[in-house]
């Protein structure tokens, strides 16, 4: 009878389980607990990859999230852009999404790194406009984006020079939010030119994504915040460094306690309605 | 809604025309190229650029009509007309910020904007973009959680087998993604990653392919006008 | 002169061999008048409207956060173009809410052309028309209060959703009698499943349509893209046969 209650109050009025939800999430996040994340096949792909590319080599960061995916998206941008600075790599920051170049930015101004000097190793060349730049950047990126988000003219910077067209890249990584960009820069980059392309989604996004890294044509795929927290676990243990770095593991324990909520309140639900069916089978 | 069998006017013979033409032009060029003579990938990207030129004063339009919608609510003094107050300052403040201090500020270089107002706009543009849009936006897309919640709670129920696999496969994911329940058990990281790789992937692969036909039916019979 | 470009040209063979099939059994199913299997819910659009019109409650339709270039979004057009005839027809009110500028011109180009066509075209008002957001979760927050202000009684979501779907969905389904969902977005399939009473699933989206004309033959056409289906599947099976035992030939005709 008892169970017949609540499970009826939890069913009539879901308040009471938007409350049960939020302590679970705010305690273990106000208490910093913490708990260690095993590293997951899709994850270590793509760490393993950028830690096998050769020195020197291009790797570019496509920005093509909103500023709603934030919390789930920009750790994992951060983790990344930690280990590409942590490498011998030149990177290049582009975005499909009008909101990416100021989160470039903020990921430019939160992680460290070290000797990297803009235009040098890096640089911020800002929004891909249309299909056509996107289409046209793997044959020459200073004809198809002239000026970087400082303004500077892209041919002069040491770096396009060094690497003046995207087709010389090692790797193109996205951070999307809704898997466009990723089939994007699949059809565009990795059909025409072979360039490996890894992607960094949500969790309602990645699942979708799985047919295309287990067909090959992404290198890794990274979901949700617990990829970041699973990179930060990486390069603590390969760099000593960097736990903490993006705030995801100290997500996790709130993450698993709102993954174990969900589980529990499933069972329970069940547990109740068989009960119910079976009391009223009784009765009659 | 019946099948359309009327013969058509000049005017719709036209548009016909440009859509099957445009259609056509656009499958053609994924697949054939002319090398030497025309670069047709180059024509195709331009042809887009125009539309989406076009298309893209239709903006200007959505702003006019939430400016009107949300005027006449205020003049109305309608249930909510506080809100629209709100929404129009909201509005018209981040568009004059983000027109001087953003990144993709109109005169960056202080050509025409003096120089004292850029500087004085950009911490204000930081403030609402990275303070206000991207926190806001960030607790919208938060309250899935909840629904998420409130969702799963009503919905999962093993009322017939095939809703009762959906629960067991769902309950092994959402377990799976708990790092904690790694620790209890190992295998259920496993179990989770090969739901997704297989049933999961199959899935996602069959909705995909019966999709891609649907668009492309549905498309030729668009360029066709084919009646239904 | 032309040439095919490499890597497509097995696309481009499978593209017109697949199109021929689609033809073939459409002409096929046409004549020996055969029929598939219905769409859930698609029947009873009408009860719902007269309901939420016996009630004075208005309906709200909503074709998602696409652009007008998405396939989803002009496949919602035309359910649009249903809803908003019937809705006429039996007095109740339409609220569109739109997250694209360029679609919410055709939304009201639709709805208003159904009171038109009606005789009523002053009934119609700007206002059952609405922009509101093109950024995702302002959308979402703006579709959220239009559903707990205005209450409507039957809601359709049918388009191109992304994540904003739960949220307007579990919105909606706190005030109104019947919900109505459909989107190819398999991220957001399963949440319209658990929160709308009827769904079109995927390609359901492109034969609504053929469904709701309630034309014998229209139905008959819908046979046709199970074609494809059928040929995908060969495929599938042929391939997965061959490269267990060890032969990439269809892998390498299919990457010509």
């Amino acid at each position: 009878m008892r169970n017949g209650v609540l499970a009826t109050s939890l069913k009539s009025d879901p308040r009471l389980v938007y409350v049960i939800l939020l302590l679970v999430i705010t305690v273990p996040l106000l208490t910093h607990s913490a708990v260690a994340v095993p590293i997951s096949p899709t994850t270590l792909a793509l760490y393993q990859f950028i830690q096998n590319l050769p020195a020197n080599s291009l790797v570019v960061e496509s920005f093509d999230y909103a500023t709603s995916v934030v919390p789930e998206l920009h750790p994992q941008a951060i983790v990344v852009t930690q280990q590409l600075f942590l490498r011998p790599l030149k990177v290049l920051f582009v975005a499909l999404d009008p909101n990416g170049p100021p989160l470039a930015d903020a990921v430019l101004d939160t992680v460290n790194k070290g000797n990297k000097t803009y235009g040098v190793d890096y640089a911020n060349l800002g929004f891909i406009p249309n299909s056509a730049t996107l289409i046209g950047m793997p044959l020459s990126i200073s004809e198809f984006l002239p000026l970087d988000t400082h303004n500077n003219p892209t041919a002069s910077l040491p770096i396009i020079k060094e690497f003046p067209a995207i087709k010389l890249a090692s790797l193109v990584i996205t951070f999307d939010d809704d898997s466009s960009a990723a089939y994007s820069y699949v059809q565009y980059w990795e059909g025409r030119y072979n360039i490996p392309v890894a992607v960094g989604a949500t969790a309602t996004v990645a699942p979708g994504l799985m047919p295309l890294y287990s067909s090959g044509q992404l290198v890794g795929l990274l979901f949700s915040i617990r990829a970041a927290a699973e990179y930060e676990e990486l390069l603590s243990q390969q760099y000593h460094c960097c736990l903490g770095i993006s705030g995801a593991s100290a997500s996790m324990v709130a993450l698993s306690a709102s993954h174990l909520l969900i589980v529990a309140m499933v069972v329970f639900a069940n547990a109740a309605y068989f009960i119910g069916r079976r009391t009223s089978r009784r009765n009659k | 809604m019946s099948s359309d069998k009327k013969k058509m006017t000049r005017g719709e013979l036209g548009l016909q025309v440009i859509i099957f033409g445009l259609g056509f032009f656009y499958a053609i060029v994924y697949y054939v190229a002319v090398p030497g003579i025309v670069d047709l990938q180059a024509v195709s990207d331009q042809l887009l650029a125009y539309i989406t030129a076009v298309l893209t004063a239709a903006f200007a339009i959505g702003v006019i009509n939430l400016t009107r919608v949300h005027y006449f609510n205020i003049k109305r003094k309608r249930a909510t007309w506080r809100y629209s107050i709100i929404l129009l300052v909201s509005l018209f403040s981040m568009l004059v910020f983000s027109v001087i201090a953003s990144p993709f500020a109109l005169d960056p270089n202080a050509a025409v904007i003096p120089a004292g107002v850029i500087q004085f706009s950009t911490p204000i543009w930081d403030f609402l973009y990275y303070k206000v849009l991207v926190n806001i936006n960030s607790s919208i897309f938060s309250l899935l959680a909840f629904f998420i919640a409130s969702a799963a709670y009503r919905a999962f129920r093993a009322r017939s087998l095939e809703s009762t696999i959906l629960l067991v496969a769902g309950l092994l994911v959402v377990l799976g993604q708990a790092p904690i329940a790694d620790l209890i058990w190992p295998g259920f990281s496993i179990i989770r990653d090969w739901i997704m790789a297989f049933p999961n992937t199959a899935g996602q692969r069959g909705i995909l392919i019966g999709a891609a036909l649907g668009i492309v039916v549905f498309s030729v019979r668009r360029m066709i006008r084919y009646p239904w | 002169m032309f040439e095919l470009i490499a890597g497509r040209i097995s696309q481009a063979v499978l593209l017109i061999i697949v199109l021929a099939a689609i033809y073939e059994v459409t002409r096929i199913a046409v004549k020996k008048k055969l029929k598939t299997r219905g769409i859930p819910g698609l029947e009873r659009i009408n009860e719902w409207i007269k309901e939420a019109a016996k009630r004075g409650r208005p309906v709200f339709f909503t074709p998602g956060t696409g652009v007008i270039t998405t396939p989803d979004t002009l496949a919602s057009m035309t359910l649009l173009g249903y809803v908003a005839k019937h809705c006429v027809e039996y007095g109740a009110q339409i609220i569109v809410a739109n997250s694209d500028p360029q679609v919410q011109q055709l939304t009201e180009d639709i709805v208003k052309g159904a009171y038109t066509k009606a005789g009523k075209e002053k009934e119609f008002t700007p206002d059952m028309v609405r922009y509101v957001s093109t950024r995702q979760f302002a959308y979402a927050a703006g579709v959220m209060g239009i559903l707990r202000r205005e209450k409507p009684a039957v809601n359709f979501f049918v388009g191109d959703f992304q994540a904003e779907a739960l949220q307007v969905a579990e919105a909606g389904r706190a005030e109104a009698l019947y919900q109505f969902g459909g989107t190819t977005n398999t991220d957001q399939l399963s949440f319209f499943a658990t929160t709308c009473d009827q769904t079109l699933i995927g390609e359901e989206l492109y034969t609504a349509q053929g469904y709701l004309s309630a034309d014998p033959e229209a139905i008959s056409k819908l046979v046709g893209p199970d074609a494809g289906k059928i040929l995908a599947i060969l495929l599938i099976l042929v391939g997965a046969v061959l490269v267990t035992f060890g032969n990439s030939l269809l892998i390498y005709l299919l990457g010509l």
